[in-house]
């Protein structure tokens, strides 16, 4: 459905001279550097795929999501959504996908928002009963009857977002990307998001891509994980084979009844330890941690327990900074 | 013919929201009426006087031209009617990247650009516009043919094209330069008022740049050439008093086809 075949994207930066001479120099004269966002990238994603598309700030994510609808032209490599070559075909591929800029808004400031839906309703051609039956389980799902003849001025960022979703899913797009979908939103406003997407996608198989910085959306929407940095691919697959591959760890705290603990299983580490309470570290990898509390268990009266084991977040956190090094 | 349906209905929605919230605010639309009348009534007076008083300008008497200034304010009324925003506004979002918008809906960027900004209450100008023009005729004593009537009509459409497509040219600008560029905007409205007076006053280098570069002496020279039997061609041929209709398209299509190539530079804006 979505074939990115060895895509680069490269920005002709201009370098800002210092200093007076070298600025009146710069008018006839600029140096300029290519900065890749994007660098040989390539995926395959199938018709009703989740897709989280995550990465740190600069790491391309926008470039290729504006690259999937139409907004930039690749420097080099093949995109086919549908078929069609989104730069080429703008127009066409306009109509097959549905896009969500979390910091910008597809919605008509002067406008109450039911006269924006009006306006794609015309833009896209939909006929009448689809767009009737959208708008009413769009505003039913998404809670928007009580501002959806209020002007946009009026409106606050989450009442705002949940219009956007809706306009950009009326024409019941196959393929939708949404960017930063959730940033600056309430709790309230996130969770309605979510199940937005997620019911779009049980109910008419639509295709969602997303790119998001917080995990959680990642975690209740996606199967499938796609992480880039500095461009580059590092990882394309199961959100939960992820999780076992790069995670896996887990931290226990054990408060024992005893005055002292003091047999240690050799696949555990001791990261804290007073007289009757201990903190460790281990690796499901090594030890499941069934097996770990078993072992205590056996031990000791355990009095009280509490478990941490490592989130996306913690995982992603790791790897942006280098602490967990990935293999291309 | 469904993108016909398509266009005209989104064009449609526009046009009645912009209608709507333009009338709320009444003071402003007054206030811009009373702009239009104290600004161009003082120009068209003042062409009366000035005129009037050295007798001739180039040959041309006062009220002939004040022909020439009322045809050029009728099709600048009408190009700016549907072009102005795309001048005015569309420089602006292809800085901040709010382009983006226009590029992921299913339409002709340069056409959703020109009727998302469609600027109604232009056509108030507009019909003074139609005044001024109707004004100017009658103190010159002259009464067009229904067929002259007609060319009239096709000549300021023409004139309006060329107008317009100068206006998207520069609108194309902001693709290709990316800081702010006022000076480029500025140049439109210095040009365009070379074409208020009779092009013959003017040294032959600027004739041949209003006739072949910058084609502004189509938008009123030449036609009111036509609608005054004059004959005063300098060194160019008088088939060029009909070919203001033509010259309108081509400059507009051609405007419009670099605007459309332009796309190509732009470059978004991260966020």
């Amino acid at each position: 459905m979505i074939e990115v075949n060895n895509v680069s994207k490269e920005f002709k930066v201009y370098t800002r001279p210092s200093g007076f001479i070298n600025t009146v120099k710069s008018a006839f004269w600029r140096e300029h550097k290519i900065k890749r966002a994007v660098t040989n990238i390539c995926f395959n994603i199938e018709p009703g795929e989740l897709v989280g598309y995550v990465g740190p700030n600069g790491a391309g994510k926008s470039t290729t999501i504006k690259m999937l609808s139409g907004i930039l032209t690749p420097s080099a490599g093949d995109i086919r959504v549908l078929g069609i070559v989104p730069y080429k075909q703008r127009m066409k591929n306009a109509k097959n996908i549905g896009v969500v800029f979390g910091q910008r808004s597809q919605l008509y400031w002067d406008l109450p928002v039911r006269d924006s839906f009006v306006l794609h309703e015309k833009m896209y051609d939909i006929p009448k009963p689809i767009f009737k039956d959208n708008v009413k389980l769009f505003t039913e799902i998404l809670q928007m009857e009580e501002f959806i003849d209020q002007p946009v001025r009026q409106l606050s960022l989450g009442q705002k977002m949940r219009a956007n979703l809706a306009i950009a899913l009326l024409h019941n797009p196959p393929v939708i990307y949404l960017d930063e979908p959730t940033v600056g939103l309430d709790i309230v406003a996130k969770a309605a998001i979510r199940e937005f997407i997620k019911e779009i996608n049980k109910m008419q198989k639509t295709t969602v891509i997303i790119t998001t910085h917080d995990m959680t959306d990642i975690e209740e929407i996606c199967q499938r994980l796609i992480l880039i940095d500095k461009g580059q691919l590092y990882y394309d697959g199961d959100l939960h084979f992820f999780k076992q591959q790069y995670g896996g760890d887990y931290v226990i705290t054990i408060q024992v009844k005893s005055n002292s603990i003091n047999p240690q299983h050799p696949m555990l580490s001791v990261v804290e330890k007073e007289a009757n309470r201990i903190v460790i570290k281990g690796n499901s990898a090594e030890l499941s941690l069934v097996d770990a509390i078993d072992f205590y268990n056996r031990n000791y009266e355990i009095i009280d327990i509490g478990i941490k084991e490592s989130s996306i977040e913690s995982i992603l956190r790791d790897i942006y900074t280098g602490s967990i090094q990935m293999q291309q | 013919m469904v993108s016909l349906k398509k266009y005209s209905g989104t064009f449609y929605i526009f046009l009645k929201n912009q209608t709507l919230t333009k009338f709320q605010y009444r003071g402003t639309l007054w206030a811009d009426i009373l702009f239009f009348i104290f600004g161009y009534g003082t120009q068209f007076y003042l062409i009366f006087l000035l005129v009037g008083k050295f007798g001739t300008l180039g040959g041309w008497t006062q009220y002939e031209v004040m022909l020439l200034y009322s045809m050029s304010i009728l099709s600048y009324t009408i190009a700016c009617t549907f072009l102005m925003g795309l001048y005015n506004r569309t420089p602006e979002k292809i800085r901040n990247g709010e382009f983006d918008q226009t590029l992921t809906k299913p339409m002709n960027p340069l056409i959703y650009e020109v009727i998302s900004s469609f600027s109604a209450y232009y056509t108030i100008h507009v019909i003074l516009g139609i005044v001024m023009v109707c004004v100017s005729f009658g103190l010159l004593n002259v009464t067009l043919s229904i067929g002259n009537m007609f060319f009239l009509i096709l000549v300021v459409i023409g004139g309006a094209m060329i107008q317009g497509g100068v206006l998207v040219l520069f609108s194309s600008a902001s693709f290709f330069l990316i800081g702010d560029n006022p000076l480029v905007y500025s140049v439109f409205v210095t040009l365009r008022l070379l074409n208020e007076n009779p092009i013959s006053i003017y040294p032959p280098f600027a004739q041949i740049f209003l006739t072949v570069i910058m084609p502004f002496a189509f938008v009123s020279f030449y036609p009111a050439q036509y609608f005054l039997g004059k004959n005063d061609f300098l060194m160019f041929h008088p088939m060029l008093q009909y070919l203001t209709p033509l010259v309108g398209l081509l400059v507009l299509l051609a405007a419009a086809a670099l605007w459309l190539c332009g796309i190509k530079q732009y470059k978004s804006s991260g966020n």
